[in-house]
C-alpha cells in the first residue's frame, strides 16, 4: 500500500484482526506462564494482575493509534511482576501475609469470634450463607470455620457430628487407587501406561481375556491395583 | 522455579525492548530534529536548499514510519507526518513566515516524542 492509497474499511478489519490474534496470544501465554488458577480460587494480587491484563489488552484494539506493543510490554511486565511476587511469597512469610493476606479464624472450638468477625467486615448473614454453600445448615454443629484468603470458607464439622468413615466403623475395604484413562477412543494413552506401569501388551492381554480389542474400546480406566472398567464402542 | 526463569526471561527482553525503543526513536528524532533546525537557520537565504531539505525530512519519515509506529503513538506521528508535508509544500512556495511557524511547531511535536520515550516526573504520572 502507497501512502496516497486511501485507507479502506478492509484494511481497519484487517488490522484489529491482526491486532486481536496478538493480543489473544500473549494474553494466553501470559495465563500460561502465570500457572492454573481459577477465578474464585485467586490471591489478591492475581486478582488484581488478572483485571489489569484484561484491561490492558482491551486499550490497543480498541484504539488502533495505540502501538500494540505498549500492550504487549504492560502484559509481559504483569506477568514477570506476578511470578517474581509468587516467588517471594513462597520465600518469605511476611511477604506472603502483605500480598495475600491470611486466613481468619471465624469460629473457634465451636464459639463465634466476633472480633474476628468484625475484623473482615463479615455479617453472621454472610457467615451461614458460606456456611450452607459448605452443606452446614447449623451454626451449632461446627467445631472449626476458617476464612480462606481467597473468600472460600473452610469448616470443621464437631466429632458428633462428623461423617462415619471406613475407619469408624472398622471395616475392611478393597484396594483402590486413582483410576486413569489407559484407552480412550480406540488409543492407548501411552503417559497411563506409564504412570501405571504396565506394558502395552500387558494392556492387549486384559482385553482379549474379556474377548476384545483396543480399537474397540471407547474407555478403559485402571488403577495401579488392575480395577479397570472398560466401555466398548457402540456399533454405529 | 522455572517460571521465575521464564519471567527473569521476560523482564531481560523487555529492558532490551525498552532501550531499544528509546534509542531508535530519540535518534531518528534528532535527525528530523537537526534537519527543521537546519532549514529554520536557512529562512529566505537559500530557497532551494530550504525545499532539499524539507523533501529529504518528508522522504526519511516515510521511510522510518514503520519503525517509529511501533514504538510511538500514531496519532502523533500522522501529525508530525502532516507537519512535514506542510514544510515542503511552504518551502517549495517560498512563503517563509509559515514556513517558520511551522518548523516551530513540528519542533515542538518532535519534543513531545522524545519526552513521552523519557523517564520524566510527568510522563509517569
Amino acid at each position: 500500500m502507497t501512502d496516497s492509497d486511501p485507507v479502506t474499511l478492509g484494511d481497519i478489519m484487517i488490522i484489529t484482526i491482526s491486532r486481536t490474534i496478538i493480543m489473544y496470544l500473549f494474553l494466553t501465554i501470559g495465563i500460561r506462564i502465570m500457572g492454573k488458577r481459577q477465578i474464585g480460587d485467586m490471591q489478591p494480587n492475581e486478582l488484581v494482575v488478572t483485571l489489569l491484563i484484561s484491561e490492558i489488552a482491551a486499550i490497543p484494539l480498541q484504539d488502533s493509534g495505540q502501538p500494540v506493543l505498549n500492550g504487549v510490554v504492560a502484559i509481559l511486565l504483569l506477568v514477570a511482576l506476578e511470578i517474581f511476587l509468587s516467588v517471594l511469597a513462597m520465600k518469605n512469610i511476611k511477604c506472603r501475609r502483605l500480598f495475600s493476606g491470611q486466613s481468619v479464624m471465624l469460629i473457634r472450638n465451636g464459639t463465634l469470634d466476633q472480633s474476628a468477625m468484625k475484623r473482615v467486615r463479615m455479617t453472621v448473614l454472610d457467615l451461614i450463607e458460606l456456611l450452607r454453600g459448605q452443606n452446614v445448615f447449623d451454626i451449632s454443629t461446627v467445631a472449626f470455620a476458617v476464612l480462606e484468603v481467597n473468600g472460600d470458607l473452610s469448616v470443621m464439622l464437631k466429632p458428633e457430628n462428623q461423617n462415619v468413615t471406613v475407619k469408624d466403623m472398622k471395616l475392611s475395604k478393597d484396594k483402590e487407587g486413582l483410576q486413569l484413562p489407559v484407552i480412550s477412543d480406540g488409543k492407548i494413552i501411552m503417559e497411563s501406561l506409564d504412570a501405571l506401569q504396565i506394558t502395552r501388551d500387558e494392556v492387549i492381554k486384559i482385553l482379549s481375556s474379556k474377548h476384545t480389542e483396543y480399537e474397540n474400546v471407547f474407555l478403559m480406566t485402571m488403577d495401579r491395583y488392575k480395577n479397570l472398567n472398560i466401555i466398548e464402542r457402540r456399533a454405529d | 522455579m522455572k517460571r521465575f526463569y521464564t519471567a527473569c526471561v521476560i523482564v531481560l527482553i523487555l529492558t532490551v525492548l525498552c532501550i531499544t525503543a528509546t534509542l531508535v526513536v530519540n535518534s531518528k528524532m534528532d535527525k528530523f530534529e537537526k534537519r527543521i533546525d537546519y532549514i529554520e537557520e536557512l529562512d529566505d537565504t537559500n530557497p532551494e536548499e530550504s525545499y532539499k531539505t524539507a523533501q529529504k525530512c518528508e522522504e526519511d519519515f516515510h521511510k522510518e514510519e514503520s519503525v517509529l509506529a511501533l514504538f510511538v503513538n500514531h496519532e502523533k506521528l500522522d501529525e508530525l507526518k502532516k507537519r512535514l508535508a506542510k514544510i515542503r509544500a511552504y518551502s517549495k512556495q517560498k512563503d517563509f513566515s509559515y514556513l517558520l511557524s511551522e518548523c516551530a511547531e513540528t519542533e515542538m511535536i518532535i519534543e513531545d516524542i522524545t519526552e513521552d520515550q523519557k523517564f520524566l516526573f510527568h510522563t509517569v504520572f
